[in-house]
């Protein structure tokens, strides 16, 4: 079955203009790109083990997505021998549902999340909230989103737009609704100390802890999450309900292959060896544990995963999130991610919309927010081939019929004269006969059609009153002008 | 932090480190673990000289990691109630150093029902409604409003300055997640090369034990964030301090 | 003496329609070390504009027209000893050697054509993708030829020079060649400067630069603010093997009002042949006053 992904927040031509307009949050998702881009570089240079785990843990990503059923039900039995619930879930409608069944035979009313991208793509806090629950993102970064009410602009760094002084203003807002002492100024260390006194109360008040997972390994049913700000942690520990919602691609067969795995995420995303916390989680608490949950759910999230099993996108889904090929993206680094109107930006988020939501989703992503520059293929620790697939989307939209007719008709034109030397050479000629109307100082400055998109913020040289194949017959070979 | 670090590693003689460190690589390992640590803004102390040598790094941790919380308001104190801890005796030491402790008897909020904490979670009955609850719930409250945790850990790796900490009856998962500051006991036995070493001691435990823990938490460094403008802060949920003791004892 | 050498030149047509004399160029280039060209007539266009646009069924017509011109000279040198296929375009070389020979065989089976004869179409592609050398490739691996009609071999005055190279993306990330047009204006003489973020794409990006000409100029906005810092530290010219990318810099540059010099590499290499790289040269040469055309 084909997924279901939040719709658009806008129009594209809305999205590009707002983003374009904004260089404050361009500055700021520049500079973040290029800091972890870098870091990235430097982390796997100064780490040679890391190159060498990541070669195996692209074969581990593969051969898991090969056996991917008969791993999920080996992962289930095991989540289910340590007491924990498993429940597969089709699209954002049935994890709605699973989560407020729970919430309401528990009373819950509040609920705090650790930064997850499978629960961003069911919508799942509007689903909640809708219900009456209260939720509260808890990732720092995250948290100033919500509060914003925003969609993340990286998804390593989803408030990296935002500047220290709107911060500020968004938790003394904060501060005024909830009657709390504000942050006393801009600083990075006051603004950090005010989200843990807010946040801190939040755990502790919370009925349910709702995370995403990195990896699910399955011959032991364990949830792998990974955080730097320790809130993956106090949500598995601290709530007496935690539910996982995980896309069903990250099961891994075994703890060897789980070893190769677990530094490629930070390796390649922050440039860390290693997250602060790694958390290996297998069921509930146990009998006369102290502390953690009393109840543990996984539920596996298909919403369209399983249809590109088996299709040449298969690939994709040994995707691990690090957000390295954002960072290394000039489209992104140019219009940032909330650009794309969709929870999945750069140019895994040009595939995965699509992919996932279907061709009609964001039809614009694919041409629109690629220049074709294969960086994020050597940027991808996965080896996902996001160029190919990119152009693969392409020429499926063009076959569908999914773009303007003109644009059509001008191909299919431009392909037969060009498919002979004398087509081209008449076009070059009418070129040179059409293009005086649009000359300035001998450079085009406009131009009719498609070429009308180049003149519209570049200057281009006219064709030449004389080509080099024209030179060339005219020119004596062998001799030198 | 860097400060703190050297001063733990002043408190050893280079020779001292040598011989009871013995082989080379051992003490590379320990080198390697604790720059990793540090460059990670954590703390660490070196303390090999035996219980008296561990319990005056603890003394020093505590100084340096905590805080004094002014008159008439003791700085509080949680640890892992693991048999492991019992030879240094911390409860004594650190009402000494003018901290509260909260394990142990304690650590059910006075009320006695645990017992001897390390007999305690397997003499429970699993998780009854009620009293239970209601101790989980003040334990929770304790360890939130504690200064310091105090645990040991399962592993530690090298070359990324991580520590491994597995949850057991007696080894809870909030001693090293809300208190202000957490510090871990590391013997130098314990550290090992990489991240795939550590994970094959993690592997060895369940097939001894025929099963993992139900959480293991891999520790490298104090919570951090880079989520405002990119800056660097600590502490915006766990620790904002984290320490690592190396000793024996 | 080595025997003389010949070579078929890949002109693109980007650089035969917009930039002849950076054809022209090479070909001086080319012959004073000792090469006899040959530049098949019937050449167009290697279709990668359309293949990236997605239009493969007409990048294809354009590919099997490439193969034909290429094949149809007859001289494609022996196996054992291919005739080099000298190319313009960093990436225009990237589409034929890459990705060509399977866009060839889809689209005969595409068209209903046996498998037999879509295969021999992957096989005449592979055989030219086999043949195709980048340009400051192909003068890497001929650095021992030197030119004869060179008139000092120390260029007077081009020490001091500084030139910023930009390097494609597909030449960078397809072929792998990062290193050659760095060595070649080294060789010429002049000292070469990478950009700050070299490795971005500088916004053309085929059809996308079309498309999203704001974005596409905001790419490139980026990297001229760049290549301001290297103007500001001496940097007298930019310098590429990629046409494109030269277009959409310059373009931009030129739109702007900025008139920086911006040369393909053969015009550069070509003037500093002749002694005649001086700042004033680039300048003539990049507005098209120089003396070749």
């Amino acid at each position: 079955m084909p997924g279901v992904l939040p719709p658009a927040t806008a129009p594209w031509p809305e999205r590009r203009r707002r983003a374009l307009a904004d260089p404050t949050m361009r500055a700021a998702v520049a500079k973040t790109t290029r800091n972890l881009a870098q870091g990235k570089a430097s982390a796997y240079a100064s780490y040679p083990p890391g190159e060498a785990m990541r070669v195996r843990a692209v074969t581990a990503r593969r051969s898991a997505l090969a056996h991917i059923d008969a791993l999920l039900e080996e992962l289930t039995g095991n989540v289910e021998a340590h007491g924990g619930y498993v429940v597969r879930a089709a699209g954002p409608a049935d994890v709605g549902r699973y989560v407020l069944d729970i919430a309401r035979r528990r009373g819950a009313e509040r609920v705090v999340k650790s930064k997850s991208m499978a629960t961003e793509e069911i919508a799942l806090n509007e689903q909640l909230e809708a219900a009456g629950l209260r939720v509260r993102e808890t990732d720092l970064g995250e948290y100033i989103i919500q509060l914003a009410r925003e969609r993340p602009s990286h998804i390593l760094a989803p408030a990296a737009h935002k500047t220290r002084g709107q911060i500020e203003a968004l938790f003394e807002r904060e501060a005024a609704r909830t009657g709390v002492t504000p942050p006393t100024c801009d600083a990075t260390p006051e603004l950090t100390a005010f989200a843990r006194r807010q946040l801190r109360e939040e755990f502790l008040a919370a009925d349910v802890g709702i995370t995403g997972g990195n990896f699910l390994v399955a011959e032991t049913g364990t949830l792998v999450l990974i955080t730097n700000e320790g809130n993956g942690r106090m949500t598995t520990s601290l709530p007496p309900v935690h539910i996982a919602v995980v896309g069903i691609d990250k099961v891994v067969a075994t703890w060897a292959d789980l070893a190769v795995l677990l530094q490629q995420a930070p390796l390649s995303g922050t440039g860390q060896l290693i997250s602060t916390y790694t958390s290996f989680i297998t069921g509930p608490r146990r009998p006369g544990e102290l502390d953690g949950p009393e109840e543990f759910h996984l539920v596996l999230l298909d919403n369209g995963r399983h249809e590109l099993l088996g299709t040449e996108y298969e690939d994709v889904l040994t995707c691990i999130r690090c957000g390295a090929c954002l960072n290394v993206c000039p489209v992104f680094r140019t219009i940032g991610g909330q650009a794309y109107g969709s929870i999945y930006s750069g140019p895994i988020g040009v595939v995965l919309t699509p992919l996932l939501g279907g061709l009609d989703h964001a039809p614009e992503l694919p041409k629109s927010a690629c220049a074709m520059c294969h960086a994020c293929r050597d940027a991808c620790p996965m080896e996902i081939e996001l160029p190919r697939y990119i152009l693969k989307l392409r020429r499926t939209e063009i076959e569908k019929s999914m773009e303007p007719l003109t644009v059509r008709l001008t191909f299919e034109l431009w392909g037969r004269l060009w498919a002979s030397p004398a087509g081209y050479r008449w076009t070059a000629r009418l070129a040179r006969l059409g293009q005086r109307a649009f000359m300035r100082k001998g450079r085009l400055t406009k131009a009719p059609g498609l070429v009308g998109g180049w003149t519209a913020t570049r200057d281009s040289p006219p064709v030449a009153k004389e080509t080099f194949h024209e030179w060339w017959r005219r020119r004596k070979p062998g001799s030198l002008t | 932090m860097v400060a703190a670090a050297q001063a733990g590693v002043a408190h050893m003689s280079r020779t001292g480190v040598v011989d009871r460190l013995g082989q080379e690589g051992a003490r590379g390992l320990v080198q390697e673990f604790m720059n990793n640590w540090v460059a990670l803004s954590g703390d660490a102390w070196l303390a090999l000289g035996g219980v008296d040598d561990v319990r005056r790094a603890i003394a020093e941790a505590a100084g340096a990691m905590v805080a004094e919380r002014g008159p008439g308001s003791p700085r509080r104190v949680v640890a892992w109630a693991t048999e492991e801890l019992a030879p240094l005796d911390l409860p004594g030491l650190l009402t000494s150093l003018g901290f509260e402790c909260v394990w142990g008897t304690d650590w059910s909020g006075g009320a006695g029902g645990e017992g001897d904490p390390s007999a305690a979670p397997t003499a429970r009955p699993a998780d009854a409604p009620g009293a239970t609850a209601a101790a989980l719930w003040q334990r929770r409250n304790l360890a939130a409003t504690s200064d310091l945790g105090i645990t040991t850990c399962s592993w530690a790796v090298a070359e990324t300055g991580t520590i491994a900490l597995y949850a057991s009856p007696s080894a809870g998962r909030l001693p090293s997640l809300l208190p202000t500051a957490h510090v871990a006991l590391v013997r130098p036995s314990q550290i090992v090369r990489s991240i795939p070493d550590g994970l094959r001691l993690l592997a060895d435990h369940r097939a001894q034990r025929g099963g993992l823990p139900s959480a293991v938490n891999l520790v490298s460094g104090p919570s951090r964030t880079g989520d405002i403008e990119g800056d660097f802060a600590v502490g915006v949920h766990g620790p904002r301090r984290a320490g690592v003791i190396i000793g024996e004892w | 003496m080595p025997t003389m050498t010949r070579a078929q030149l890949f002109v693109s047509c980007l650089v035969d329609l917009f930039r002849p004399r950076a054809g022209i160029a090479a070909v001086q280039v080319l012959e004073r070390r000792d090469i006899e060209l040959e530049v098949p007539p019937g050449q167009t266009c290697c279709g990668q504009f359309a293949y990236n646009a997605g239009h493969h069924r007409e990048a294809a017509a354009m590919g099997r027209q490439f193969v034909r011109a290429f094949e149809a000279s007859g001289a494609n040198g022996s196996p054992a000893d291919p005739l080099p296929l000298i190319a313009l375009s960093g990436s225009c070389a990237a589409m034929v050697k890459i990705e060509m020979p399977e866009l060839l065989e889809r689209d005969a089976l595409r068209q209903g054509r046996t498998s037999a004869t879509a295969a021999r179409w992957r096989r005449r592609a592979e055989t030219l993708a086999g043949r195709v050398v980048e340009f400051s490739e192909w003068l890497d691996g001929h650095d021992s030829l030197t030119p004869f009609d060179v008139a000092s071999p120390e260029p007077a005055a081009s020490e001091s020079l500084q030139v910023v190279c930009h390097t494609g993306c597909h030449m960078r990330r397809l072929l792998g060649v990062t290193e050659p047009p760095l060595r070649a204006l080294r060789r010429a003489g002049v000292e070469p400067l990478e950009l700050i973020d070299a490795d971005q794409c500088c916004g053309f990006g085929g059809s996308f630069g079309l498309i999203e000409p704001d974005i596409s100029a905001a790419m490139t906005d980026a990297k001229l603010a760049h290549l301001a810092t290297a103007r500001s530290e001496g940097a007298t010219c930019l310098v590429s093997a990629d046409l494109g990318c030269l277009m959409q810099l310059g373009g931009r540059l030129s739109r702007r009002g900025d008139q920086f010099p911006t040369l393909h590499l053969a015009e550069l290499v070509d003037l500093a042949d002749q002694g005649r790289l001086t700042a004033a040269e680039i300048e003539r040469a990049a507005h098209g006053q120089g003396g070749n055309a």
